[in-house]
């Protein structure tokens, strides 16, 4: 260019003029482009300004919608609100009665509602029909829209649909219970890993103890604390307690607790050792046929245990108000037995009994025993007895940590497997915590009242026992299982599979009953009998010997009143109690077996399963009852809402269902994530009973959605279905 | 919101707006800018939330400039070119675009009652504004030989210039005192 002026002074005019031909060109296409866009928001604004005039119709808001975005159908639904006309621009009502109010509270299902934007529409459906076109206005600027292609516009009707109270603020959603379950199931594989942890743990001390040459050195006894003399005299005083127990076997095996820890370093290992194998022995041959004795104080101990040694001092007054005064004493050492138990887990000792009372509790027991017989009489010549043992302790804890896996995966075991599972054990000191209520549940079992029991102990048999061979089942199941156990011919008749026949003694005719009546009448008087001679002995301290009115009898003597006076409270309060499934059948049978005579004249109000109104505490059903009815409460009120349904809706039917099960303390206790499973089963077993909650399982949205929920788990609502149906009919074929 | 708070509320706003018109321009009595309470209350009641007074009740024509306290959109025009609205919460983007559309043959501006609680020209931090008239503002240009565009500017959105109303070209005159000058004298251009 520099080099050729002449050149570039002959074209320059020509790429001026060229230059200036595209700057015009430019300019005209940034003006034209300008416009264009103005002539967008003009007409969006246009269509906005006729958009707030009644009436519209559906073909011109369709046509509208193409030319404006969302921010000006909002402005659209704003504007018509502010003119008292509904936002719906379709909807041509006023406005009248606009709550000042924020949010709405549904009280239907628990939900906060925000309804800064419902008040502008004079209904849900208007509110639900607008928000639905509202999502599908785009959300590009008007004016850039040319190339886009034309979008079709769904217009919800307002006639059919529901609608929406507003945007929800609080509320559950179902997408928690997955995350829940999975949270579940990995807790469940740490406890696991951290209780095969420990048991490996504990080999390693065993082996270097089994390091230490000298026998004498390893002195168990040594090892124990002097808590264990606290233990052991709670242990006598339990043997004590038994007074007129006819088990002196079991009593010996308390006894045989005592003898190691006696202090008397003078006895050798060896006969440490037998005296633990002699002890297992006779645990095993004791628990296996008790296991059944008696529910109530079973109940009262599982308790226990079940809520973990932190919140035992709690649960303690519980106890207290269930147990009676005299097996009050007997909970109270348990507890602190158990409370030193845990203190000393690392006792080998100890472990071992517990080891042996796990094996008698569970179907294992068998296998057990073969292995402990070859460990007797495999003891090396060269090795020393104290290595011995070592290595026996060894065998035993690895069976231990075995059963720690196995447990948690069978969830219809008992109720301490689940305190397994809620406190994930660090330590193995929180490991054995676990046995301590079951060892503390089998020897209580030994020394209660065992009269009633023994003729139908064969029958008694039904309790669940543990399956620890079990295969791994899946929640659903596991839960059928349990809330099999919770079905009874009451249950039945209330869901209408069984024709209900009017002469069945059930629990809840005894208002109908007269005998009951007059037993109860009965009661009521004798207990105003008592409460009068409390009155005059009271009275008599106070005036000495006043004058008493004619035609009563002499007063006894004072001693032989308060004798009196506590007998009948022990009657009374094992009276109140209540009694529990199990015993009433047991007594039936018992009843029915052998005649009526076996136990009428020791205690009358053994004759017959005594129902009495559920007046107080002492009922441990109401209890259970209660507490099933709170959880179930909590987890169905966020299953409700999505299946279409209101908590009153079946709230009523379920409070009645859940008063038709038989409950006992080890099968009420679930995972928050099973109590929906739970509820599912409920709802599903509550079709049988209601055609609305029927309705909603066949129809096929709402069971769709159950299926979603169901998927989520692995199951269908096929499954459920049949699992339910399942388990009904095999309860009726049993019954 | 209790009536008590209302009415003061509402006889700030009214009282401002006097101000307002006063600073405009417009013919307002000395009775109507030195209106207390008391007074507001006695001439429009003092229970807003049953309708005393209505909102309505409080527009304030003065001469072809019509103030008026409204919820937005209900604009009603009688042959009335120039209006300040007073809403009580912001407008919607379509309604103040409606402003904007009519700004050839009306002209609206819009205030929110809350900017009006207080007249911001009162204020120890703002300098005295005086607005200039076309004659002054020939007169500025010549003097200091500038063209318009070598003017300091002021945005259309200054709380000030919403304030005067002013339009675009307008030159307002800001007096500041100072410490070596005893007043300093700046000017700036609506843009």
């Amino acid at each position: 260019m520099v080099g050729e002026p002449g050149k570039s002074s002959m074209e320059k005019p020509h790429s001026t003029h060229k230059k200036q031909e595209t700057e015009d060109h430019r300019k005209a296409e940034l003006e034209r482009k300008v416009r264009h866009r103005v002539a967008c928001e003009a007409k969006a604004f246009d269509i906005v300004n006729r958009l707030l005039e009644t009436p519209i119709t559906e073909d011109y808001l369709k046509e509208a919608c193409q030319f404006i975005s969302r921010s000006h159908y909002e402005d659209i639904v704003e504007e018509r609100a502010i003119g008292h006309l509904c936002g719906y621009p379709l909807c041509g009502n006023t406005l009248s009665n606009i709550p000042k109010k924020k949010y709405h509270i549904s009280t239907k299902s628990n939900r906060v509602f925000d309804i800064t934007e419902r008040k502008n529409f004079c209904s849900n459906q208007c509110y639900r029909a607008s928000k639905y076109l509202q999502m599908q206005v785009p959300d590009t600027p008007v004016w850039g829209r040319e190339n886009d292609p034309r979008v079709n516009y769904e217009l919800l009707s307002t006639a059919g649909s529901r609608g929406d109270v507003g945007e929800e603020v609080v509320g559950l959603s179902l997408v928690s219970l997955k995350q829940e379950v999975l949270a579940l199931e990995k807790l469940d594989r740490c406890t696991q890993e951290t209780k095969a942890a420990p048991a490996n743990k504990k080999q390693a001390r065993d082996m270097t103890q089994k390091g230490q040459k000298n026998p004498e050195s390893v002195p168990v006894s040594a090892q124990i604390p002097d808590e264990d003399e606290g233990l052991n005299k709670k242990m006598n005083q339990l043997s004590l307690d038994k007074g007129d127990n006819t088990r002196p076997s079991t009593r010996t095996s308390g006894g045989e607790c005592v003898v190691p820890s006696d202090g008397s370093l003078a006895k050798s290992e060896k006969t440490v050792l037998e005296h633990s194998m002699k002890d297992l022995s006779i645990t095993e041959s004791g628990s296996h046929t008790e296991v059944d004795s008696d529910d109530d104080v079973d109940a009262a101990v599982t308790d226990t245990s079940s809520y973990g040694v932190g919140t035992q001092t709690s649960v303690s007054k519980d106890d207290s108000l269930m147990a009676d005064s005299s097996s009050q004493s007997r909970t109270a050492a348990i507890q602190s037995e158990s409370v030193t138990d845990q203190s000393q887990s690392t006792k080998p000792h100890i472990q071992s009994t517990y080891q042996g009372v796990e094996k008698s509790g569970n179907t294992l027991a068998s296998s057990a025993g073969s292995v402990k017989t070859n460990e007797t009489v495999g003891q090396e010549p060269g090795e020393s007895s104290a290595a011995y043992l070592m290595r026996l302790l060894d065998k035993k804890k690895k069976l231990l940590s075995k059963m720690a896996d196995i447990q948690p995966s069978a969830v219809d075991q008992s109720g301490f497997s689940h305190s397994n599972t809620d406190i994930p054990p660090v330590s193995d000191g929180e490991v054995s915590s676990d046995m301590p209520g079951h060892k503390i549940q089998k020897s209580l079992a030994t020394d209660l009242p065992r009269e009633k029991v023994t003729d139908a102990r064969p029958q008694a048999k039904k309790k669940p026992s543990p399956k620890p061979s079990q295969p791994k089942t899946s929640p659903l199941e596991a839960v059928c299982l349990i809330i099999r156990q919770w079905v009874t011919e009451e249950t039945l008749t209330y869901l209408g599979i069984r024709p209900s026949d009017g002469h069945e003694d059930t629990p809840r005719s005894f208002h109908n009953d007269p005998e009951m009546q007059r037993k109860y009448q009965n009661l009521c008087q004798r207990l105003a009998g008592q409460e009068k001679d409390f009155e005059e002995v009271l009275g008599e301290e106070e005036v000495g010997s006043g004058d008493r009115e004619d035609g009563r009898k002499p007063l006894p003597h004072f001693e032989e009143l308060t004798k009196q006076t506590a007998e009948f409270q022990l009657k009374v309060t094992e009276f109140l109690r209540g009694p529990t499934p199990q015993k009433k059948k047991l007594v039936k049978q018992g009843d029915e077996g052998d005649g009526a005579g076996c136990a009428s004249d020791k205690e009358p109000s053994h004759e017959r399963p005594i129902v009495l109104p559920a007046v107080d505490s002492h009922n441990q059903q109401l209890i259970r009852r209660r507490i099933v009815l709170d959880r179930l409460n909590h987890s169905i009120s966020a299953l409700l809402p999505p299946l279409g349904l209101g908590v009153q809706d079946v709230s009523g039917i379920l409070r009645e269902l859940v008063f038709t099960f038989s409950f006992t303390s080890q099968n009420i206790v679930f995972k928050p994530a099973e109590w929906s499973l739970v509820s599912f089963i409920l709802l599903k077993m509550l079709a049988f009973k209601s055609s609305q909650v029927a309705g909603v399982f066949d129809s096929e949205v709402k069971g769709k959605t159950l299926d979603i929920v169901l998927s989520r788990l692995g199951h269908s609502s096929a499954s459920l279905s049949s699992l339910v149906h399942n388990m009904l009919m095999e309860q009726e074929a049993v019954n | 919101m209790d009536d008590e708070q209302e009415t003061y509320k509402l006889w700030r706003i009214r009282k401002t707006i006097m101000q307002l018109c006063h600073d405009r321009g417009y013919l307002v009595t000395q009775e109507e800018l030195d209106q207390t309470l008391d007074n507001f209350k006695e001439t429009f009641g003092d229970k807003p939330s049953e309708g005393k007074p209505r909102r309505k009740d409080l527009i304030v024509l003065t001469r072809c400039l019509c103030f008026s306290l409204m919820s937005p959109r209900s604009m009603q025009q009688d042959n009335i070119m120039r209006a300040i609205i007073v809403v009580q919460t912001g407008m919607t983007p379509s309604a103040k675009q409606a402003l904007v559309e009519m700004a050839p043959k009306y002209i609206l501006e819009q205030f929110i009652e809350t900017e009006l609680l207080v007249n911001i020209t009162e204020h120890m931090l703002v300098p005295e504004h005086v607005v200039m008239t076309p004659e002054e503002k020939t007169e500025l240009l010549a003097r200091y030989k500038l063209k318009e565009s070598q003017l300091p500017r002021i945005q259309q959105g200054d709380p000030v210039a919403r304030y005067f109303g002013l339009k675009r070209g307008q030159v307002v005159k800001i007096i500041r005192p100072s410490e070596t000058a005893g007043r300093y004298v700046s000017y700036r251009l609506l843009v």
